[in-house]
């Protein structure tokens, strides 16, 4: 390798590694967003399905899916089907303590 | 001893912050949303609202966990963010391959402190846009590679590659950085 690329290779990596570390602020109503979210996403104890309609699924994958699920309860009880009623919890709770903080209607 | 204070101690202000302690939370995302803002910027390569909505959801799947989080467990909060994050940023870009890439992220305000200061201000800046200009997913290899420090394996695995694509992935991240920064190596 000539001296001078392997220069530039040395000096990119300490380039690099001095981005590690580098802070960004955050936007003063995102963090409030963010921390007024707590609370209600807490109680939801939600997790993300994406649940895909049974139609668009091939046949051979939503059998695949029901007997995994059937011969494994467990499996299927930390994956709960998405939750309207949480979710709707959730942004009702999450706007009235964001109108508490003063941050008005979105 | 430090380490293991400081996560207990973000363990304490987690589970306050489940039950309601709001100066808990923002305690929290004081604490760890701009370093996470930071590394996610860096991922997205300068897409802000892309970079918001990702820290979102990784605090969404925090707050979610603060009634069962392991304080004693292998990452503390700040890896466990960076772990999450990285993989929502490697879903979306799945999700979205004609994310622009031209887009160089907002650098904060050098301080007051002379010109050695704004030479770094600048040299992060000229990074920034470089790596902004890579593909995305060198783009990805790099920052977790060389910013992040991850091990390739670890990389393969988020990105669900071969350790040896992650190896070209890097390597070619490297070769594309370098060719954009070269004409400025003196003056950075």
């Amino acid at each position: 390798m000539d001296p001078d690329r392997e220069l530039l290779d040395r000096e990119l990596e300490q380039w690099l590694a001095e981005l590690r570390d580098e802070p960004v602020p955050l936007e003063p109503d995102f963090a409030a967003r963010l921390a007024a979210s707590a609370p209600a996403a807490r109680r939801s104890g939600r997790r993300r399905i994406e649940w895909m309609p049974l139609g668009a699924m091939p046949i051979g994958a939503a059998l695949a899916g029901l007997a995994v699920g059937l011969s494994n309860p467990a499996l299927i009880r930390d994956v709960a089907p998405w939750d309207a009623a949480a979710d709707a919890e959730i942004y009702t709770t999450f706007a009235a303590e964001w109108d508490d903080l003063g941050g008005g209607s979105e | 001893m430090r380490v293991q204070d400081d996560r207990r101690d973000e363990a304490g202000l987690l589970a306050a912050a489940g039950r309601g302690d709001r100066r808990a939370a923002r305690a929290l995302v004081d604490r760890l949303g701009p370093r996470l803002m930071g590394f996610v910027l860096r991922m997205t390569g300068g897409d802000r609202a892309a970079a918001e909505d990702i820290v979102q959801e990784a605090f969404l799947r925090l707050w979610a966990r603060s009634g069962d989080w392991d304080a004693d467990g292998a990452a503390g909060l700040g890896t466990w963010l960076g772990r999450v994050a990285a993989n929502l940023a490697i879903d979306r870009s799945r999700r979205r391959r004609d994310a622009p890439l031209d887009q160089a992220p907002p650098i904060a305000d050098p301080a007051p402190g002379g010109e050695g200061r704004m030479q770094q201000a600048a040299r992060h800046d000229a990074v920034y846009t470089a790596l902004a200009s890579l593909p995305e997913r060198q783009r990805q290899a790099v920052v977790l590679r060389h910013i992040e420090g991850y091990a390739n394996p670890e990389i393969a695995a988020m990105m669900g590659i071969g350790v040896e694509a992650v190896e070209s992935l890097t390597a070619r991240g490297k070769r594309g950085l370098a060719a954009l920064l070269r004409p400025r190596q003196e003056e950075l």
